[in-house]
């Protein structure tokens, strides 16, 4: 055993230093694997970051909403059918959410208008609506229950406003200012500011206002006897997909949505572009195999005199296969690194400064935010088999094909 | 069809075991069609070389396998989300007919190409490759089942439809449903299958240490270590995970590898993956230990198998004894 | 102490361009000997000293190394008697570029694993009875023509070899170079090592410390040379 590692520490250092002495070659080598492995590895900490984030937003959404549909579209809901699904077995309460979107034309951008959530001061009690708390049959759950948004003790009164720190930051404003609305009967509310939100995760109020209801209605033009939808609370959560049915046959046009099913969607959409990416970038992997490929065979002059001159004086060909795996290991553990931990600051510190354009064409409001750092084994893992291996495959062939030069090639160069 | 970056990782890594393989098994029957050891013809000083290739590709092959094989039930542990009830693993991997198998094919696959790197190395001490036919045969009978797992593989991950109902690890590792050999190895009772466990791993290190010093009974221990394989495999699922987890009703082989367990999976199945390998090894090498050119390098190699697979089962037995001495569950 | 029979080698079998570079050469050579194998270039003496020395196969015939049998011994045992029983000196010193004297001379050591305190005081042992002790840190593009000689001198006797084995020694050096390595050859002979030796170099095989000399022609031995 001492022998063998003996060997492997003699076999490595030789590797090294003939790295270095390859230095240009091997730098070219080095810098393509390191990129790939970065543009790989940011946009699968983007992809898993984002898809944490969302899921943790939608945790704190509610078990179950219920929509109005009229014509197979979203509409209003009565607030009669509130008691209609109160009286199914099974639902602990319901609850009335009133929002909608307001474009600003001065900045051009959409802003999502809600009013405060009702249970604001006891969410300790009926967690679902406003409070992340994970599933208690869930074994891998964390029994934390934090606020998904606070509002620092401001009063929400008739005639003020709380933002979100996006929309205050494009308009440029802040407490104490004042913010008009062009009403649906086209009459001007001036509002004032009275404070800003802070939140875990700013993908959730970035773009958010929060309203009294009163003005909510005038400015949308909603009567009383409407709401926007519905949010239910289950008692027992494996039933959570019964009452969804019992309220669908209940109310004909109500859309029940289960949080679970906004999870797999999301989830499913998530995943589907971060496969979408990997399979647009294998192209780029594919291009930097022939490379590796064509790289390992093309043995400079000089390489394959050192490997006869090896052979020569009694290295046997498992022994340069060896010493061609170290340096395939060595360069690899390096890229992979290095790309890592670029990705890493890149996704992380930088907020994906490269991706930014390709990202912001969704939302004006597009949050400012840096995205909490989120890595895992899986992640590792992939990125492994997605560039090494591909890689350590290219390199066999070539790596047999220098190892089996004869022994006597360092007699014969030298004619005689 | 789920598009999934862990997704198309293992598919890769499936494709290019088979690959890698078949371009293997093609130079295996070259070499068992035309090998002539006699010969120092062009022919045969290029058959001797490709042998090199060959060994070099199966031990990436070998390694891949272990590799993938995690990858395997880490990927079908992430999709879980994708699934209504699937909570783990378990769940995922039964939402179509491939999963099951594709498991157990690369469970079979990892071990059959760690035994023919076993036979590869006792056939490189030989200096007349006296094992030469019977490795090539063996290679080219692995080929198929990779292929075939790689199949599988594809058909599973391509079979995929999300948020198909599956049970989930508590429904098909519980002891209350009868359905699938899943259940009924939870439904063992558990402590005589502890006993079962621990008796089979004395005997089976008592053989080991005999053989070891004695150089008596190899493959008395070759059989005994396979045995102790599947005996600890179906203790796992039975009665080990649930100390492990300390709910008795959880059953399942896969959550351990999970990170809420720090890992201990990990270390725990190649540590019986090892055992198995090095165990059984020997009972594929021994019966040539009598061979001329064999005879004084193979004990050497044989002992040390037999060493390797003791200590990692015996260190398997005290990770394992030692979360059930520590574990809250009181049985 | 090493035996061929009859041996032949053919490259490029069955293809228009066959040519046998050895054909049918049934040679002994002594132990403790210093053996000249001498003919022009293309005689094939490079191509026997190479199957000579454990470094390729013939396509036919029989060799014995000190009364074994080694013709149809796999790469991976040929190298491990070539290592162990054979030192090589090449025409050209063929030092690998960019690292130290010392570790040239430690490179055939690498694959056995030795200690490594053992093998470097081995090298230094070795470097110094060359007078090559204030070379051993340096670059070898550093050394003079002798001096890269004499690294691989010393690199050939890193394994204690029984056998030297030298391609065309003098081919490079100038006379007063060679004749410091008969010298040297003469250490060898002293020490009990065999010597074989390729070269059409009169200094080589009309020195006086030559036991045989083997004379080649394409690819044969020449009984009566003229």
């Amino acid at each position: 055993m001492n022998v063998w590692i003996e060997k492997q520490r003699y076999i490595i250092d030789f590797t090294i230093s003939s790295l270095m002495r390859r230095k240009v070659k091997n730098i070219g080598l080095l810098v393509l694997y390191t990129l790939i492995v970065f543009i790989l590895a940011s946009t699968m900490f983007f992809t898993y970051a984002i898809k944490r984030e969302a899921a943790f937003i939608l945790e704190g959404s509610p078990e179950i909403v219920v929509q109005n549909l009229v014509a197979g579209r979203h509409d209003l809901l009565p607030v009669s059918y509130l008691e209609e699904i109160k009286s199914i077995r099974g639902v602990a309460n319901v609850e009335s959410r009133l929002w909608g979107y307001f474009y600003d034309s001065l900045v051009g951008a959409n802003y999502t208008l809600m009013t405060p959530p009702q249970n604001q001061d006891s969410h300790k009690n009926q967690g679902k609506t406003t409070v992340v708390e994970n599933d208690n049959g869930d074994p891998h759950a964390n029994h934390e229950a934090h606020a998904l948004f606070e509002y620092e003790g401001a009063l929400l009164e008739s005639g003020t406003l709380i933002i979100g720190n996006g929309v205050a930051r494009m308009r440029g404003i802040g407490k104490d200012d004042y913010m008009p609305f062009m009403a649906a009967d086209g009459q001007i509310m001036n509002m004032k500011i009275v404070g800003k939100l802070s939140s875990v995760s700013e993908l959730v109020s970035s773009d958010l206002i929060l309203m009294s209801e009163a003005d909510l209605r005038k400015l949308f033009g909603i009567s009383p006897d409407k709401v926007t939808d519905a949010i239910v609370t289950v008692r027992n959560p494996s039933e959570i997909q019964t009452v969804a049915g019992k309220i669908k046959k209940r109310i004909h046009s109500a859309r029940p949505i289960i949080r679970d099913e906004i999870l797999r969607t999301y989830s499913s959409i998530f995943n589907w572009r971060g496969g979408m990416m990997i399979v647009i970038f294998s192209a780029a992997v594919l291009a930097f195999v022939i490379f590796a490929w064509d790289k390992a065979s093309g043995l400079s002059a000089g390489e394959r005199q050192e490997i006869g001159i090896l052979k020569a004086v009694g290295w046997e060909t498992g022994d340069v296969i060896q010493m061609k795996f170290w340096e395939g290991a060595i360069v690899s553990l390096s890229a992979f690194l290095g790309g890592v931990i670029l990705a890493y600051i890149h996704v992380f510190f930088t907020g994906s400064a490269i991706f930014e354009p390709a990202l912001e064409g969704w939302s004006n409001l597009y949050p400012n935010f840096t995205l909490t750092p989120f890595i895992n084994a899986e992640q590792l893992t992939t990125l492994f088999f997605l560039t090494v291996i591909p890689y350590t495959v290219a390199t066999i062939v070539p790596t047999w094909r220098a190892a089996t030069i004869d022994p006597d090639s360092a007699m014969r160069h030298t004619g005689g | 069809m789920i598009l999934h970056p862990t997704v198309i990782a293992n598919l890769l890594a499936a494709y290019t075991s088979s690959l890698m393989l078949v371009y293997a098994a093609y130079y295996g029957l070259q070499i068992l069609r035309h090998w002539n050891i006699e010969s120092g013809s062009e022919l045969q000083l290029i058959l001797e070389r490709k042998t090199y290739l060959v060994s070099t590709v199966l031990s990436y092959v070998f390694g891949l396998q272990l590799l993938s094989l995690f990858l395997f039930v880490f990927t079908a542990d992430s999709l879980r989300t994708l699934f209504v009830g699937a909570m783990c693993a378990a769940g995922t991997l039964n939402v179509n007919a491939f999963g099951y198998p594709t498991l157990v094919l690369k469970v079979v696959n990892f071990v059959t190409s760690g035994l023919w790197l076993v036979l590869n190395h006792a056939d490189n001490q030989g200096y007349d490759y006296p094992l030469i036919k019977k490795k090539y045969l063996l290679l080219i009978v692995i080929t198929p089942f990779i292929v075939l797992e790689t199949l599988l593989e594809t058909a599973y991950f391509l079979g995929m439809e999300p948020d198909v109902i599956t049970s989930c690890c508590g429904s098909l590792f519980s002891g209350e449903k009868k359905a699938g050999l899943g259940s009924e190895l939870a439904s063992l009772p558990a402590i005589p299958t502890l006993w079962a466990f621990y008796l089979t791993v004395i005997i089976t290190l008592i053989s080991g240490l005999v053989f070891y010093f004695k150089n008596r009974g190899g493959y008395v221990y070759a059989l005994l270590s396979f045995a102790l394989f599947i005996i600890a495999l179906i203790a796992i699922v039975s009665v080990i995970s649930i100390y492990i987890y300390e709910l008795p009703t959880h059953h399942c082989p896969f959550c351990i590898i999970m990170e809420d367990y720090s890992y201990i999976g990990y270390l725990l199945y190649v540590l019986l993956f090892g055992g198995v390998v090095a165990g059984s090894g020997i009972g594929i090498i021994l019966p040539f230990r009598k061979i001329e050119s064999l005879k004084h390098a193979l004990g050497g190699f044989i002992n040390k198998l037999a060493l390797t697979s003791v200590l990692m089962y015996g260190a398997f037995t005290v990770i394992v004894t030692y979360r059930i001495i520590f574990s809250n569950l009181i049985m | 102490m090493i035996e061929l029979m009859n041996v032949r080698k053919v490259f490029n079998a069955g293809k228009p361009s066959e040519f046998s570079a050895v054909n049918g050469v049934s040679l002994h050579i002594p132990e403790n000997k210093v053996t000249v194998l001498k003919g022009p270039s293309g005689s094939g003496k490079t191509t026997l000293l190479s199957i000579v020395g454990c470094m390729s196969r013939p396509s036919a015939g029989r060799v014995k190394l000190k009364e074994r049998e080694i013709t149809s011994l796999p790469e991976r045992f040929l190298t491990d008697i070539r290592r162990s029983t054979f030192g090589f000196i090449f025409q050209q010193p063929n030092l690998i570029k960019g690292i130290t004297v010392l570790e040239n001379v430690m490179l055939p050591a690498y694959p056995l694993g030795e200690k490594r305190s053992h093998l470097k005081a081995r090298a230094h042992r070795g470097l110094s009875e060359l007078s090559l002790t204030g070379k051993a840190a340096s670059k070898v593009e550093w050394l003079s023509g002798g001096e890269a000689q004499r690294v691989s001198i010393v690199r050939a006797l890193i394994n204690n070899p029984s056998i030297i084995i030298a391609d065309e020694p003098t081919a490079h050096l100038d006379t007063k170079l060679s004749y410091r390595f008969m010298e040297i050859v003469e250490k060898f002979k002293a020490e009990g090592k065999t010597v074989i030796i390729t070269s059409h170099d009169p200094l080589v095989y009309e020195s006086k410390m030559i036991d045989k000399v083997v004379n080649l022609r394409d690819g044969k031995i020449e009984e009566n040379p003229t």
